[in-house]
């Protein structure tokens, strides 16, 4: 029985760590990695495969840049709220400034796709960091609606401001071009979206298993205390919603960069609840749980869209009207439903799973 | 001047309705620490009640109002026990994220049910309206004022009067030691949160005899939350005022800004207000201290 059990430790969970490098690892077990690889070998496989006419078609590759799209600005929603454990209301806000950021620079001033993507995130950083300057003396509730207020002003400021952002008109963008390939297609920028949001993630994996990540899950986690062991509270709140922020602005500027437009409608309020709702249902403090939460809640929809349109081919074509209100009543629902009985979000229930097929079928060996 | 009197004098009067509604929100941030956000859907709620026992049903007002707002008050109370109740216990932000959840899932509801098209919506209460010539009060916001202000009454006579109202300060003040005394804190919270339904049930009643009701009309419920937050979070007083501040503001905006060329600016001008209440006094302008640095 001892080489079974060396057997599966080795292969699936060496929990045992001897050193602190060992314990920050991204990939603290040999399942991880396995899991990991696996996976880039289907993403692979799928670009290769529709490369040659097999497997996902344009549409798909469409979803799985809002996925992209979405992770990137829901992995900096989570450093904010799961990890520095500031709630805002207010994501969309920092993905509408990065987007009519990015427009604005390629269409008045001709700034190639590669600059405007990150000009984009750092406006939207320093405008994060302007608004989360109030967090220095409001928290909570407070602050949750300094987000919001945040929000409508700039939701105000896109649509009215007509000389510069051409009101609900939008600015329409040219095709992305980043370093002389154009991303017309949307595999191509599926490939982009890819490398780049793999970039993304793994920086702030790196931050939160850094200094900079425990001083945020110190200040989450009690302020008072972290402000005694010497954390500076306001810096590294300023810091988290810098960061937070200039993510949505990267996803913002991407996403205009998807869709070759950028209006005023895509960063609304609901916009914010929804990328909320992918930290929540993924899990809070988790950047497993944030793709987790991405993946479903922006495939729920997708889902939705195709059985509805199914229905309304197969029986009556007045039903694809209710469409609008049976989206908002799953979204609605899984929330309740999430924060009722799995607080801990998909990463929870996920957590269950591997535990139980890492030491199955032997479950009395650790 | 007249200009002047006449934005105040009707700001102030929307702005007692915009109180009930901060007073509903106040009312649960006492008892259960949670902001509710749906409080537009609750209010949409209430009034698509009324609108089916006062123009379905054709029922007398005086005998509609109270069933519709007792019918709110059980609608709040079953979405209390469903969603709520289960979370007894767990963070305060958590139940504010469900009360996020809920607004999506109500305003659905509504939808799948009513449609989204507008209701006409028109009480026929007697013309009371005051026209001097000069200025010009309809008949409309005078009543929502006055059925507003008494609601407000009516609330803060059950708080302050009463034995029940009583039991809801003290499990405000201390959950623990309210149980300790005997206070059965899970039907207080039952108890408040119907009872803030109702009341939001007849802001939504009030501000529905403005124009039309629309599922639609839930937006009405995010003008309450910088009301809330001028007023501080846990001041019933800092409610009212908060509310005739933004009203006031709203109006003022409405008459004196918006001819310059800010179309719409009336919606975010109270949440401007609200930032600049925010940095100088974080707590709102009657809210608790708290004496501690972030």
């Amino acid at each position: 029985m001892r080489s079974v059990s060396e057997f599966y430790n080795d292969l699936f969970s060496s929990t045992a760590v001897f050193s602190y490098r060992q314990d920050e690892r991204i990939f603290r077990t040999r399942f991880k990695r396995i899991w990991f690889a696996v996976f880039l070998t289907l993403v692979c496989l799928t670009v290769l495969g529709s490369g040659a006419g097999v497997g996902a078609n344009e549409y798909h590759y469409f979803i799985m840049n809002l996925i992209l799209i979405n992770l990137i600005s829901a992995t900096g929603l989570n450093l904010l709220v799961g990890f520095t454990g500031l709630l805002s209301l207010g994501h969309a806000a920092f993905m509408g400034v990065g987007a009519y950021t990015s427009a604005l620079l390629i269409t008045g001033f001709g700034v190639p796709f590669a600059f405007s993507v990150p000009a984009a995130g750092l406006l939207a950083a320093l405008l994060g960091i302007i608004v989360g300057t109030p967090s220095l003396r409001i928290k909570g509730f407070y602050l949750m609606v300094a987000t919001l207020a945040f929000q409508f002003v700039i939701d105000y400021v896109i649509i009215h401001w007509e000389g510069v952002t051409r009101g609900i008109r939008g600015i329409e963008l040219p095709t992305p071009v980043f370093l002389g390939i154009s991303l017309e297609k949307n595999r191509a920028y599926f490939i982009f979206l890819f490398l780049l949001a793999l970039f993304l993630v793994w920086g702030a994996k790196n931050i939160t298993r850094s200094k900079t990540g425990r001083a945020f899950v110190a200040i989450r986690d009690n302020d008072v205390s972290a402000e005694i062991i010497g954390i500076s509270i306001f810096r590294y709140k300023l810091l988290s919603f810098g960061l937070a922020s200039f993510y949505a602005g990267v996803a913002g500027a991407l996403f205009a960069g998807l869709l070759r437009t950028a209006i005023p409608g895509d960063y609304t309020f609901l916009h914010s609840i929804i990328i909320l709702a992918m930290v929540l249902v993924g899990g809070m403090g988790r950047l497993v749980g944030t793709v987790f939460g991405v993946i479903f809640i922006t495939l729920v929809p997708v889902l939705l869209d195709q059985a509805v349109s199914h229905l309304a081919q197969v029986y009556d074509p007045n039903i694809t009207i209710i469409l609008g209100p049976v989206k908002e009543l799953v979204f609605g629902g899984l929330i309740i439903v999430f924060i009722i009985f799995e607080p801990e979000g998909l990463v929870g229930i996920w957590i269950k799973i591997r535990d139980y097929f890492r030491i199955w079928p032997l479950p009395y060996i650790s | 001047m007249i200009d002047l009197i006449q934005a105040v004098g009707s700001g102030m009067l929307v702005g007692l309705v915009y109180s009930l509604l901060g007073l509903c929100i106040v009312l649960i941030y006492k008892a259960s620490e949670a902001f509710n956000f749906a409080i537009g859907e609750f209010m949409v709620v209430g009034s698509f009640l009324f609108y089916i026992l006062f123009f379905d049903l054709h029922l007398p007002f005086i005998i509609a109002l109270p069933l519709g707002l007792a019918a709110a008050a059980g609608a709040g109370a079953i979405i209390q026990r469903l969603a709520i109740k289960p979370l007894i216990g767990r963070s305060p932000i958590s139940m504010t994220i469900v009360t996020l959840g809920l607004a999506f899932f109500i305003r659905a509801c509504l939808q799948l049910i009513f449609g989204s098209h507008s209701y006409s919506f028109f009480l026929e209460l007697p013309d009371i309206s005051i026209d001097t010539g000069e200025l010009l009060f309809l008949s409309d916001p005078i009543w929502a004022g006055i059925l507003a202000l008494s609601a407000f009454g009516v609330v803060m006579f059950f708080l302050f009067r009463t034995r029940w109202g009583l039991a809801v300060r003290a499990t405000s003040e201390n959950q623990a030691k309210a149980m300790a005394f005997g206070i059965n804190a899970r039907m207080i919270l039952l108890i408040v949160w119907a009872a803030s339904s109702a009341c939001i049930a007849i802001a939504g009643i009030m501000i529905s005899n403005f124009g039309a009701l629309s599922t639609m009309s839930s937006i009405v419920g995010l003008r309450a939350i910088p009301v809330v937050l001028i007023g501080g979070m846990d001041s019933i007083g800092g409610a009212l005022i908060g509310g005739i501040i933004v009203g006031v503001c709203e109006s003022m905006v409405g008459t004196y800004l918006e001819p310059l060329g800010l179309i719409g600016f009336k919606e975010v001008a109270p949440y401007i207000l609200l930032l600049i209440v925010l940095l100088i006094r974080p707590y709102g302008l009657f809210g608790t201290v708290r004496i501690e640095r972030v």
